[in-house]
């Protein structure tokens, strides 16, 4: 009668919808690069990168705030975007940094150890231009350069500490490199 | 009237008819309860060749060995002086008695039920006229299987002899490893039909007798029609019947069962079967193998963290794999999150469906495997394998990936030395598999709880199946668990065996 | 048949591992200065509750007590937890179900025997204390000390922290009876309640190193399973972490619904601690709060009268 009783609430936790809703893997797409520009509305750039070096898929979308237009990113491209291997989070001089940081802490999915990257003429210009920013940027990584982890760039943010993010411009091989500049929110 | 057919109806009594036969104690009776069957014998003897002197003779043949019947029995019973000079028949059967036949063990019998088992056994019963006792005389056949090496837990270093299907070979296998005179050997009598005979073992002095009472009482509580299999002890010998984990332990090896033995467990061994239990079994001991001993420390330290971590290993990863897949990919590297996307793109099943269907199709396999002749066996399994692998890759039926988890997970479940535990794993695996597809890594894990503490649930003649890595009965074991330590350093026997002398060497 | 005798190891290592649920909870909210004052403290306290205990089972006032209290921070344990693994199924549905998941083994545990409890406890501390060394490990390399001495949280809430954390032990008191004498087991135990203390200053320490003090308590779910996104390289672990710190969730749920006794009791404690977690007690509870309420059953232990035989 025990044993009934629980594999009975164990049926019903099962078929009432209680666990969450798998992903098959075919058809996904993982973002590696994510821009970010405008403090509402925010438009979100997703680049993928990796699977076809040649045509990586892509993603744009806009949202009232950062939250909001994440929950649309994943079907605004050709195949459906996950967003669980970002790498790098790229923004635009006009976010509102604090809340673009906070969240993509807060998202199960963008996680803590994403690099933070700030677009000289905007994020959403620079990923169009490039065919595949993960690999150059990750090329960047690899010969020294340093950018903060969200969480780098939270905790500087939140002790009024100097914030320096790479700057990158970007081209068809880009991004490259241009400097480090000192963040200074927009008002 | 049940919903799917007839109501399971509760079992009449089974009592036991004592006698079991109520015939009269003669030759006729007795030949009137194997009336019919074709091996049954029956002479008349004259005794020295004297007419007025006769007994009755009656055995099975196929039972008895024809050469010592003729030589022990017949010859001196019909060629011996003295026995045609005894006064009278009672002289007779006293002087047989008491050695004027040549067989090494001469009984009296004054029931039936006796006669007629001995005949059973293997003796030549003698029936003298007008008396009340029957002699039967011991001229069993020893036709059994040689002494071989032990197909199942081979040891490059230890010995090569593994027990057979005769009983009192088996005994004697223990004896000559185990000269202690403290080695008691206790038998009884198990199965209505078979009636098999069956020896408990233990030494005197270092078993606890409580236990030895304990696995006495199991054996002698067993009440069936046959002992023939394996299953006849282990699954009446247990309070659990309804657990996938092995309770009790076994071995084809004398020189593992003797270390049994002198670790203070009780040891059984029935007549047909070829191997020994030992008893209480815990769940390291599903873990050693007789090689154990015979290596180094360190090697035999290493070995044992090998094989628990393919426990983990064979249990938890087509679960991980699926609950990662499908609901946690962040914790898959990316270059291999590319590769299975990729991989998957043409695959029509759903990783769930694709994992199960790949364990089934080990579980056939190796099915196949056990049932095939071995002429064929492994030329189909090799086929088999190449099917299922490469042919299904390629009809894009299964990803690579998938294939790959489940051959780690399905090789690493043989590394288990108890191929009893490595199917209740196998078991499980289904389940953890099925709970960390449809539930992620938190099904997973309370798969993996509710796993522990059915475990812990266990007990064997009072003793937790979880010892030595819980304590049992408010005693821990403390020291090495996992790894095993120098034999010089391990100067007591295990403190949950409760044994009458804990200290095992100088 | 095996007794119902408990071996030290058992009930320090029950009190370690449910420990370990309460330290993640107060990592990154308290200041792990604060946790670790607690721990000559907590000893000194857990040694006068020992002896004011003894071996003797508790008085039936007591015992009523410990069930209350024991009920109201499993409903606190079994919502914190639902809630962590609600959010890492993007918290889709509402909360009952992952509730009742986390009820389900509670309630077949809290229907069998003590004794295989405290064996599955024993194997769950290995899988525990193997992921709690894992994560310092990995973690403590990668640490901004700078970070890490930064002070967090008030002193109030951490001192509560620290509080709760301990208390956990005052849940072995009622099986002290039935614990197996041997010699030095007392302080031993007390080491095993050291030994939480300072785990759970060293897991603050961490999170507090890797997210920062402010960017810790702007993350108001779990700061600690955050801070465990930072270890891997390859891959993020904060997913297997936060799963895998359910099994010190449950070995604290367990162990505090068996104040309410043996038998079918402890599947009571659970259901009774299922339904306050439905009506929302646990977000009324703040930790200085069960702070308070932890240390009143550790006064009233010592004041109280204690029970008879043993």
């Amino acid at each position: 009668m025990r044993k009934l009783l629980l594999v009975g609430v164990g049926l019903a936790v099962l078929l009432a919808g209680g666990r969450s809703a798998p992903k098959e893997p075919e058809g996904l797409a993982l973002v590696r690069a994510l821009g970010v520009d405008g403090r509402g509305p925010v438009i979100l750039t997703a680049v993928c990168g990796g699977e076809d070096q040649d045509n990586p898929s892509r993603g744009a979308c806009a949202g009232a705030d950062f939250a909001g237009a994440l929950e649309r990113l994943p079907w605004s491209g050709r195949s459906e975007l996950s967003l669980t291997s970002v790498s790098y989070l790229i923004v635009g001089r006009d976010v509102e940094l604090e809340d673009v940081l906070l969240t993509a802490l807060r998202n199960e999915e963008l996680g803590a150890a994403c690099t933070v990257w700030l677009a000289e003429e905007g994020a959403a210009a620079l990923l169009e231009d490039c065919a595949d920013p993960a690999s150059a940027l990750e090329l960047l990584e690899r010969q020294g350069m340093e950018a903060p982890t969200v969480v780098e760039a939270l905790a500087a943010l939140y002790q009024g500490e100097e914030l320096c993010l790479p700057l990158i411009t970007g081209g068809e091989d880009g991004p490259w490199l241009l400097d480090w500049e000192e963040w200074r929110g927009t008002a | 009237m049940g919903i799917f057919g007839t109501k399971k109806e509760t079992p009449p009594p089974h009592p036991r008819r004592e006698p079991r036969y109520k015939v009269p104690l003669t030759a006729d009776g007795v030949a009137g309860v194997f009336e019919g069957c074709a091996d049954f014998n029956r002479r008349t003897l004259y005794l020295n060749n004297d007419p007025a002197r006769q007994v009755e003779m009656l055995f099975i043949a196929g039972q008895v060995r024809n050469e010592r019947a003729c030589d022990y029995v017949l010859r001196p019973l019909t060629q011996n002086q003295a026995l045609r000079e005894a006064e009278d028949m009672d002289a007779a059967f006293d002087l047989m008695l008491k050695g004027g036949l040549y067989s090494l063990v001469v009984q009296s019998r004054d029931t039936a039920d006796q006669v007629i088992f001995d005949l059973l056994d293997g003796s030549v019963a003698l029936f003298f006229p007008g008396k009340e006792q029957v002699l039967t005389l011991s001229a069993g056949t020893e036709e059994k299987r040689s002494v071989s090496n032990p197909e199942n837990e081979p040891d490059v270093k230890g010995a090569r002899d593994s027990f057979v299907e005769s009983l009192r070979t088996n005994t004697s296998l223990v004896r000559r490893r185990f000269r202690a005179p403290e080695l008691r050997i206790e038998e009884q009598i198990v199965g209505r039909q078979s009636v098999t005979p069956v020896d408990v073992l233990y030494v005197e002095g270092i078993a606890d007798p409580d236990l030895a009472r304990q696995v006495k009482a199991k054996v002698g509580q067993i009440d069936i029609d046959a002992l023939l299999m394996t299953g006849n002890l282990e699954q009446y010998v247990t309070d659990e019947s309804r657990t996938a984990f092995p309770l009790t332990a076994y071995t084809e090896r004398p020189d593992r069962f003797c270390a049994g033995l002198a670790e203070g467990r009780v040891g059984v061994i029935v007549d047909g079967i070829p191997m020994g239990w030992l008893f209480p079994a815990t769940l390291d001991s599903f873990f050693r193998t007789g090689q154990d001993r015979s290596t180094s420390w360190a090697v035999a330290g290493a070995l044992s963290v090998l094989r628990y971590v393919c426990m983990l290993i064979t249990l938890f990863l087509p679960g991980l794999y699926a609950a990662a897949v499908l609901f946690y990919p962040q914790l898959i590297p990316v270059k291999l999150s590319l590769s299975i996307i990729a991989a998957k793109a043409s695959v029509p099943f759903s990783t769930l469906t694709e994992v199960l269907v790949m364990l089934l199709a080990f579980e056939v396999l190796q099915e196949a495997g056990l049932r095939l002749p071995s002429s064929i066996g492994q030329t189909v399994s090799i086929l088999g394998g190449l099917v299922v692998g490469s042919a299904a890759v390629e009809a894009k039926l299964v990803s690579p990936a998938v294939l790959v988890v489940v051959a780690i997970a399905g090789i690493a479940g043989y590394t288990a030395p108890s191929q009893d535990f490595a199917g209740a794993l196998r078991l499980w695996r289904f389940g953890l598999t099925l709970a960390g597809g449809l539930l992620g890594l938190k099904g997973l894990v309370l798969g993996g709880l509710a796993l522990v503490y059915r475990l812990a649930k266990l007990e064997t003649f009072g003793i937790a199946y979880l010892t030595p890595f819980a304590s049992n009965a408010g005693r821990q074991k403390e020291g090495h668990t996992v790894l095993r330590e120098p034999l010089p350093e391990v100067k007591t026997r295990p403190d949950y065996l409760n044994t009458d002398n804990r200290r095992n060497q100088g | 048949m095996s007794s119902e005798r408990l071996s030290p190891r058992q009930l320090s290592v029950a009190v370690m591992t449910g420990g370990l649920s309460a330290a993640a909870a107060a990592a990154g909210r308290a200041d792990w200065r604060w946790l670790l004052a607690w721990v000559p403290a907590g000893v000194l306290l857990g040694w006068l509750l020992v002896r004011r205990v003894g071996r003797r089972p508790l008085h039936p006032a007591l015992r009523v007590l410990y069930g209350a209290w024991g009920t109201v921070l499993l409903s606190d344990v079994l919502a914190r937890s639902a809630g962590r693994i609600q959010a890492a199924g993007a918290g889709r549905g509402n909360g009952i179900w992952p509730l009742l998941l986390l009820a389900l083994p509670l309630l077949w545990m809290g229907w069998g025997k003590g004794a295989a409890f405290f064996r599955t406890v024993e194997i769950l501390w290995l899988a525990a204390g193997v992921t709690a060394a894992a994560v310092l490990l990995l973690g403590l390399p990668r640490v901004h000390w700078a970070w890490a001495l930064e002070p967090a949280g008030g002193w109030v809430q951490s001192l509560a922290a620290g509080g709760v954390t301990l208390s956990t032990g005052l849940f072995a008191l009622p099986f002290l009876y039935k614990v197996e004498e041997e010699p030095g087991g007392v302080h031993r135990g007390l080491l095993w309640l050291g030994g939480l203390g300072l785990l759970a200053a060293a897991l603050g320490l961490l999170t507090a190193g890797l997210l920062s003090p402010r960017v810790a308590a702007a993350l108001a779910e779990g700061p600690f399973f955050a801070a465990a996104g930072l270890l891997g390289d390859s891959a993020r672990l904060e997913g297997l972490i936060s799963t895998l710190w359910l099994l010190p969730d449950l070995t604290l749920a367990g162990l505090l619904s068996r104040s309410w006794g043996e038998g079918p009791w402890p599947a009571g404690a659970v259901a009774a601690g299922l339904v306050l977690a439905l009506t929302g007690l646990p977000t009324l509870l703040t930790e200085e709060t069960l702070c308070l309420g932890g240390l009143a059953l550790a006064a009233l232990t010592l004041i109280l009268p204690q029970g008879r035989g043993g």
